[in-house]
């Protein structure tokens, strides 16, 4: 068996460091169970991305004040993460026609 | 002819005040009437509801809704249905409205239904209670979808739910969240029952277009799907080929003799 080289002595981790080591899909997990289950956002829609100690939210929301909700649900569920908010208040537009079902 | 309006999941808070009415104007002369698929609120508080009703009173047309799985979150479902109510909207959960429209007679089969997936990878009623009253309560809902549609004697028979009676319209959906997303026990019930048009909502990532095996249309009026605050649909019967004759024998004999294919 041949021995596997021991990696070099390194400085202990600060906690900022070892919160990166938490599975982005836990992190993801937690915050969308957040968004589903806080009653200011109620939302199972948002899409949740986490790259680094960046948290990205992309979708549609029905209003502003939804979309500042979801931002602080987010928020208080990955204190330690910063948070990029793509989300847009969806835009609605009458139908231009009708149609003839068969 | 008729003419129908309609869109789901709008997902009022109470914020969005004017979301709707400002466009409600356009169904004068358009539509008539305006059938809302389920998930009226964001998290299912009376709140909302009252923001919603507020701006469906200014419609010009009857409104027929049901409640969608969101307007049960906060167990304010039946307080939700009231301010709507007050404010003239049809409420409908297992019933029957009837309405006349341009000399035709028109019905409509309002119900929330439930999951349960489809054929070749649905849920059954075998096991822990848990899972049969998961399935049982989809059943109960197909039993009255059958026996409400045999039972109309009208010109145009239309089913309203939030869930999904088939698979077709939820392309685009992850196929493990099927099972949440609808049943085929719904779609079942429709073609044996007989129908003219069905529209659901609750599917945000899926397709507007759809049918039953049978060959009833069927639409996903998710306002996330239809991308305006509302689609209209015509229904010419002269166009529309009722189901009936598709029905195994043993349903034949409950049809009601007004289900003739046209």
């Amino acid at each position: 068996v041949q021995a596997v080289p021991s990696a070099p002595a390194k400085a202990a981790l600060k906690l900022s460091e070892v919160k990166c080591h938490v599975p982005d899909s836990y992190v993801i997990a937690r915050i969308k169970d957040a968004l589903t289950h806080d009653i200011r956002s109620g939302d199972q829609e948002i899409k949740v991305m986490v790259d680094g100690m960046r948290v990205l939210l992309l979708g549609e929301v029905v209003s502003e004040e939804h979309r500042r909700n979801v931002e602080e649900v987010v928020r208080e569920s990955a204190p330690e993460y910063r948070i990029d908010n793509h989300l847009k208040v969806a835009v609605l537009t009458e139908p231009e026609g009708a149609e003839a079902v068969r | 002819v008729i003419r129908l309006a309609a869109v789901g999941d709008v997902h009022f808070d109470r914020h969005c005040g004017g979301r709707l009415s400002n466009h409600l104007k356009k169904l004068q002369g358009h539509a008539d009437l305006l059938l809302i698929a389920g998930d009226l609120t964001q998290v299912g508080h009376v709140d909302e509801g009252k923001t919603l009703a507020e701006d469906l009173l200014k419609s010009p047309v009857p409104v027929v809704a049901v409640l969608g799985n969101h307007d049960f979150h906060s167990d304010q479902n039946l307080l939700i249905r009231s301010v709507l109510e007050d404010a003239g909207v049809t409420v409908l959960e297992k019933e029957i409205v009837r309405f006349e429209i341009n000399s035709n007679t028109v019905g409509i089969v309002g119900l929330k239904g439930f999951g349960g997936g489809f054929v070749s990878a649905c849920a059954t009623d075998f096991g822990e209670p848990e899972m049969k009253a998961f399935v049982r309560t989809t059943k109960s809902a197909a039993h009255f979808v059958r026996n409400a549609l045999i039972s109309l004697d009208v010109d145009y028979k239309i089913v309203l739910m939030h869930y999904s009676p088939v698979p077709d319209t939820l392309h685009g959906e992850h196929r493990e969240l099927y099972p949440f997303l609808g049943s085929y026990l719904l779609g079942e019930a429709i073609d044996e029952g007989g129908a003219d048009f069905v529209i659901h909502g609750h599917s945000h990532l899926g397709v507007e277009h759809g049918q039953t095996p049978g060959g009833v249309p069927v639409r996903n009026v998710a306002q996330h799907v239809i991308r305006h605050v509302f689609n209209i649909y015509t229904l010419n019967k002269e166009g529309l080929v009722r189901i009936e004759n598709m029905v195994p024998e043993v349903n034949q004999s409950r049809a009601h003799a007004s289900n003739q294919p046209n």
